[in-house]
């Protein structure tokens, strides 16, 4: 059955498309410029000559970046970091979300104030590597991934949704058909939850992309290196300022400012595609009705 | 006018009961409060035992390491350890909030964050909100693709490119400005600076933010709409009364969570957009903890550990009174 | 006494006259003695019991030095491990100059020359802002993670004192007494050089290096002109700070540059204008260590005083005010960041810039001769209305990071001696510009940086990646060494035109005795005294904006007494007594 809109529906939808093509624009043109600027003469860039399109085209920054063995070596860490992060902080937070969001559970009330207290209070820099020092993880890749690995923020969103979608009468029905606590959270409570694993592995996989902080604090090997240490260290050199240092020798600085200003964007756009490859996948999870549709 | 009116409140109510039953409900069902604990606690031993992963791993990387906050009642020796060190009382924290910039600190991080949570709070949902009803999914896909990009730009470079198109001298948007009134707008200047800062901000993360708002929209039964615009309510009514509600219990939860939030800052960001006219406005707590504490010639862990814990006790009760506001207006809460 | 430390010696004078010729006698007399008189004092260390003390034997003859060079020689000697211990030492991670430490050539040839096996751990310790982050580190020592030494690392001088006393460091007086010839030999050269570092317990808790970089010394100070602007508005250099206003004036309104945009005047937000104009007033050394020392604080005849709420101060300020009122100095130059600032540059729009040097406002910048920044000159100190001239002369920059010992180490005196040894000659050369006759080589052939014969010849600085340890090494490079350089007169390196740029300033260096050295704050002191620090820096730099734009008027009393009695109520009075305690409580 086809319904007619309305003429007040079609106005809606008209200005609809408008405004988000407008506000996509905006978004876009910053993008576009990098891009752009990966592709420009470092000159063009420092005399502000790039505006849309590149000015002076070259991809001399790509090779470059290619020919780096750090760049190489920290992006495929990533995609390491990346997959087992997300997974691990996935299943941590599925699982605490889930249980919490259980009526039934007695001290489900302490427990969410249990795991809601680490996002007020943190305990600081030096203790928590104390922590991780004890555990005889220091420069390992346990130390990237584990003490990071599960954000309360995800437990609490997810909990709120295993409470919308699994109501109360989808259990009672289960128990009558003598499901167990385990059988529920895996036969039907797992499959409702496809939108809300799709957006925890995304957050917890792009979480482990952006991070450097771990790696920095925890590890010393080179070989560990995500790909957000390795540009860190790149822009942290390239700003230091003569001021700064004792022996003010310029040149040491202008070639790390050199070497910066002709990574930076190019560095950018190598980091933004693997998120964007990621996406589509976990975008097809947001498909109006698509959960109601896999009940039936 | 009336029949749809009828036919909506009846999809609504439907709405309404999953809605109330997401946050924590006023009563739990009462024929569980007839067993004993006990038979409740035997019962419910397999969800226990999923709880087991999460709760380890709480407990070793998130509480074992608060034994660290006692650094805030000590003077921190290195050689003596965190436990060895001797005991200062209130010391560190009576200094935070007697120092000078204690007051201009606060307020500047309340006002910061207070500004960017009213105008950053609302927008992701709106354009979750805007993006459901696109029809065609290549262009959904498009705009979801496009705004979430941003959130990749790292701060430094972020900051670097608002500083490019925002040059009161040299950017792109001061020149037709300086054309129209002979004066530049200097967008780091102390009156603009927390919009610069909050709308960078929403550039970037809009899109990020949105995504979970999509994922909330996913749960609405398309029927419900089916029925609503055979009841011939159009689409902003449904978006209202259908698409709205069925967010609220997450909304509800963000909001929240994010009142614990409000003395952090962005502090990487600040720092960078920080120069010396903007300080009045621009020196937040986070910023000035890092100045006293780790710029001195002697990191002073015991003062950055009790600005830290001044933080905490205020947010905790924030968060307190979020929720408490929350049960009492909308009839939810977190806890 | 070896004879080259007895030839230096004569030839202190030389040096001394060369670096600070503000000098007093009276600041002169204390140090010579207290150096000559060395043998007799009963503070001396006493050397390690039953070790003989090592010498270092006649320098080599290979190399020809420049007339009346002080600095580093080169010695042939033996490597004194054995290769069975291997060190852990933490770096500073850096891949674009040194790369791997593990691999790197100057580690090899350390190696060789030493016979001592390092295991490199390298740390980050820059933000992204490029400040020192020492995060890492801090939580390193915080949780009793120590290697044997810190390589490098900027610690501060309060940091080795506390920590040392705290028994984390080893101190090393004694150690160098008996293994460190060519350590000696730099303090004696140098003899303030051991006072920058020592504890508050007059013990050293690290190796000394030395970078005298001649042009730092005025860096804070400098300042620069286009000459063709300045010829195509008919002008000439400005002397006192009335030239500089009409000339910024004529700037503004004949725009030599044809352009929209262009700056009479132009600073970016970390190269702080205080510094060139408040010495026309009275003598300002500005705020050069950040929260870390005190700002804006000088010695006036051994009392500590601050100089941001002097009379004077408001002198200075009521220039600037007029500079504000003519529309020559504008908001930009105390918001602009550095690559605003370098854009604007790139694109000729700067008359005259407040900034470290040509770097500062140009990117990309290189050594060809018709590269625009050869244009700009330096401007000397301007003479304010009542005859003050002064340049905020840093005497006490020189020193390195160089290498501290920690309580893990067993052999504290291997790697004494394995630092002793990267301060020869030869062995300073590979630290700093890698790889010997590939990337340097002995050279006597052409003209130093200085006009006098060179020492050695640099292909390419810094070095390519791999090849050096960039400047972490515990470093000799006197200023004779550094000015040694040899100069290609058809392409001069910066180095060589900021040290003509650095002649200029260094008649008008304030008298020694006037200048704050660095200090050690007590540790009971330290938690507020960075809080006031911090309120100060702030204070301080509005303040000078907000006067100079015109939002505050410094002829104005109400406005003049609400800026002074704010650094009373930030408690200025008790951070100038701990400052002032600091400063009569420091080690002789």
């Amino acid at each position: 059955m086809k319904i007619r809109d309305t003429a007040g529906d079609r106005t809606f939808h008209v200005v609809n498309v408008a405004i988000l093509s407008v506000f996509t624009i905006l978004v876009l043109y910053p993008l576009i410029f990098v891009v752009s600027a990966s592709f420009s003469s470092a000159e063009a860039i420092a005399n502000q000559e790039v505006y849309l399109w590149p000015v002076g085209f070259n991809a001399e920054a790509y090779s470059t970046v290619l020919a780096s063995p750090n760049l190489i070596t920290g992006f495929v860490n990533s995609v390491f970091y990346t997959v087992v992060g997300a997974i691990i902080g996935t299943v941590l937070t599925v699982l605490a979300g889930y249980a919490i969001s259980r009526d039934d559970l007695p001290f489900r009330k302490s427990l969410t104030f249990f795991f809601l207290i680490p996002t007020l209070v943190s305990a600081g820099i030096v203790p928590t590597y104390i922590v991780v020092r004890q555990m005889g993880l220091l420069d390992t890749r346990w130390a990237i991934l584990l003490p990071g690995a599960m954000s309360v923020f995800n437990v609490i969103i997810t909990r709120t949704f295993y409470k919308m979608n699994v109501p109360n009468e989808m259990l009672e029905a289960a128990r009558v058909d003598g499901a167990s606590d385990f059988n529920f959270f895996f036969r039907v409570a797992l499959p409702l939850s496809k939108p809300i694993i799709a957006v925890n592995l995304l957050f917890y996989g792009l979480a482990q992309w952006n991070g450097w902080f771990s790696a920095f604090l925890y590890t010393n090997s080179p070989d560990l290196a995500p790909i957000q240490l390795v540009l860190r260290e790149l822009l942290a050199q390239s700003q230091v300022n003569p001021a700064m240092i004792g022996g003010g020798d310029v040149s040491e600085i202008i070639k790390r400012r050199e070497l910066f200003d002709k990574l930076k964007y190019a560095m950018i756009v190598i980091a933004m595609i693997p998120p964007l490859i990621a996406y589509p996948f976990v975008q097809k999870h947001f498909v109006k009705g698509a959960l109601i549709g896999s009940l039936k | 006018m009336s029949a749809p009116q009828q036919v909506t409140r009846r999809v609504l109510t439907g709405v309404e009961r999953t809605t109330a039953e997401a946050l924590e409900p006023s009563g739990a069902p009462e024929r569980r409060r007839s067993t004993s604990l006990g038979t409740r606690l035997r019962r419910s031993w397999q969800l226990y035992v999923l709880l087991i992963p999460p709760v380890v791993y709480c407990v070793l990387f998130l509480y074992w390491p608060m034994y660290g906050l006692q650094l805030a009642f000590k003077d921190f020796n290195l050689t003596k350890g965190i436990t060895g060190s001797p005991w200062a009382g209130f010391k560190y924290v009576e200094q935070f909030v007697s120092s000078y910039l204690f007051w201009p600190v606060l307020w500047n991080t309340i006002v910061l964050n207070l500004y960017a949570l009213v105008a950053l709070f609302p927008l992701p949902i709106i354009l979750a909100l805007l993006l459901n009803q696109v029809r065609s999914s290549k262009f959904r896909k498009t705009v979801q693709m496009i705004t979430y990009a941003p959130y990749f730009i790292s701060v430094v470079v972020l900051v670097g490119i608002v500083l490019m198109l925002f040059s009161p001298n040299t950017g792109i948007v001061n020149v037709p400005i300086r054309e129209l009134t002979g004066q530049p707008i200097d967008f780091l200047g102390p009156d603009m600076f927390r919009h610069t800062y909050v709308w960078s901000g929403a550039w970037q993360t809009l899109g990020y933010s949105a995504i979970i708002y999509l994922a909330a929209l996913a749960g609405v039964d398309p029927e419900l709409h089916e029925a609503a615009r055979v009841d011939g309510a159009g689409v902003l009514r449904r978006m209202w009364h259908i698409d709205l509600p069925s967010i609220l219990p997450v909304t509800i939860t963000l909001l929240i969570l994010n009142m614990g939030q409000i003395l952090t800052t962005g502090f990487e960001k600040v720092l960078l957009m920080q120069t010396p006219l903007n300080t009045s406005v621009s020196q937040v707590i986070d910023t000035y903890s890092f100045q006293v504490a780790f710029n001195s010639q002697i990191p002073q862990y015991s003062y950055a550990t009790a600005i830290g814990l001044f933080k905490s006790v205020i947010s905790l009760v924030l968060i307190l009174l979020a929720n408490w506001l929350a049960r009492r207006v909308a009839k939810q809460s977190l806890f | 006494m070896s004879p080259n430390v007895f030839s230096s010696q004569l030839s202190r004078r030389n040096l001394l006259r060369g670096s600070a010729v503000g000098l007093g006698a009276l600041a002169v007399g204390p140090t010579l003695a207290a150096c000559s008189g060395g043998g007799d004092d009963p503070n001396a260390p006493a050397g390690i019991d039953d070790v003989p003390k090592i010498e270092l034997g006649p320098p080599r003859t290979d190399i020809t030095y420049p007339e009346g060079y002080i600095g580093p020689r080169a010695h042939d000697r033996a490597p004194f491990g054995d290769g069975t211990t291997t060190f852990r030492v933490v770096v500073p991670q850096d891949a674009t100059n040194v790369g791997d430490w593990a691999t790197n050539a100057t580690s090899a040839e350390m190696e060789r020359r030493t016979g001592l096996k390092i295991e490199y751990v390298p740390v980050l310790v820059r933000g992204t802002d490029g400040s020192i982050d020492m995060t890492k580190i801090n939580a390193m020592l915080a949780s009793g993670d120590l290697p044997d030494a810190f390589l490098g690392i900027p610690f501060t001088t309060a940091q080795l004192s506390l920590y040392g006393q705290q028994g984390l460091f080893v101190a090393l007086d004694d150690y160098i007494e008996t293994y460190a010839p060519m350590t000696r030999q730099a303090m004696a050269e140098y003899p303030d050089l051991r006072g920058l570092k020592v504890s508050t317990d007059n013990k050293l808790y690290t190796m000394l290096g030395v970078n005298d970089c001649y042009h730092c010394r005025s860096s804070n100070n400098r300042a620069w002109i286009s000459q063709s602007y300045l010829d195509k508005v008919g002008g000439t250099m400005p002397e006192t700070t009335d030239d500089l206003r009409e000339l910024l004036l004529e700037f503004k309104n004949q725009n030599p540059s044809g352009k929209p945009g262009f700056l009479p005047f132009a600073s970016s937000e970390s190269t702080p204008i205080d510094t060139y104009f408040m010495n026309a007033f009275t003598y300002n050394p500005g705020n050069p260590g950040g929260n870390r020392t005190g700002g804006w604080l000088r010695l006036n005849g051994g009392t500590v005083e601050f100089v941001a709420n002097t009379p004077e101060w408001r002198e200075g300020l009521r220039y600037l005010h007029q500079l504000g009122q003519d529309g020559t100095l504008t908001r930009a130059a105390f918001s602009m960041k550095d690559t605003e600032l370098q854009q604007n540059g790139n694109k000729g729009l700067v008359g005259f810039a407040r900034a470290y040097w040509w770097g500062s406002f140009f990117n990309p910048i290189n050594l060809d001769m018709d590269e625009p920044w050869r244009d700009y000159v330096a401007v000397p100190p301007l003479k304010g209305p009542a005859g003050v001239q002064y340049t905020g002369w840093d005497y006490y920059g020189y020193y390195t990071d160089a290498l501290q010992i920690t309580s893990a180490c067993s052999n504290p005196e291997l790697l004494v001696q394995w630092t002793d040894h990267m301060m020869d000659l030869e062995a300073t050369m590979w630290t700093y510009a890698g790889i010997k006759d590939d990337n340097w080589s002995f050279d006597n052939s052409g003209k130093g940086i200085n006009g006098k014969s060179s020492l050695f010849a640099n292909k390419l600085f810094p070095a390519p990646a791999g090849q050096s340890w960039g400047q972490y090494a515990v470093m000799y490079r006197s200023s004779d060494f550094r000015l040694g350089e040899k100069v290609d007169p058809s392409a001069p390196t910066f180095e060589a035109g900021l040290y003509e740029a650095g002649q200029a300033y260094e008649a008008y260096a304030q008298p020694k005795e006037m200048q704050l050295p660095p200090l050690i704050i007590a540790d009971a002191d330290a938690a507020a005294v960075a809080d006031t620090a911090t309120a100060v820096t702030a204070a301080v730099k509005t303040g000078l904006a907000q006067f100079s734009l015109g939002e505050l008027d410094p002829n104005n009393d109400a406005d003049w007494q609400s800026y002074t009695d704010q650094f009373t109520a930030m408690g200025i009075d008790a951070y100038l007594q701990a400052h002032q305690t600091a400063y009569e409580s420091r080690p002789a």
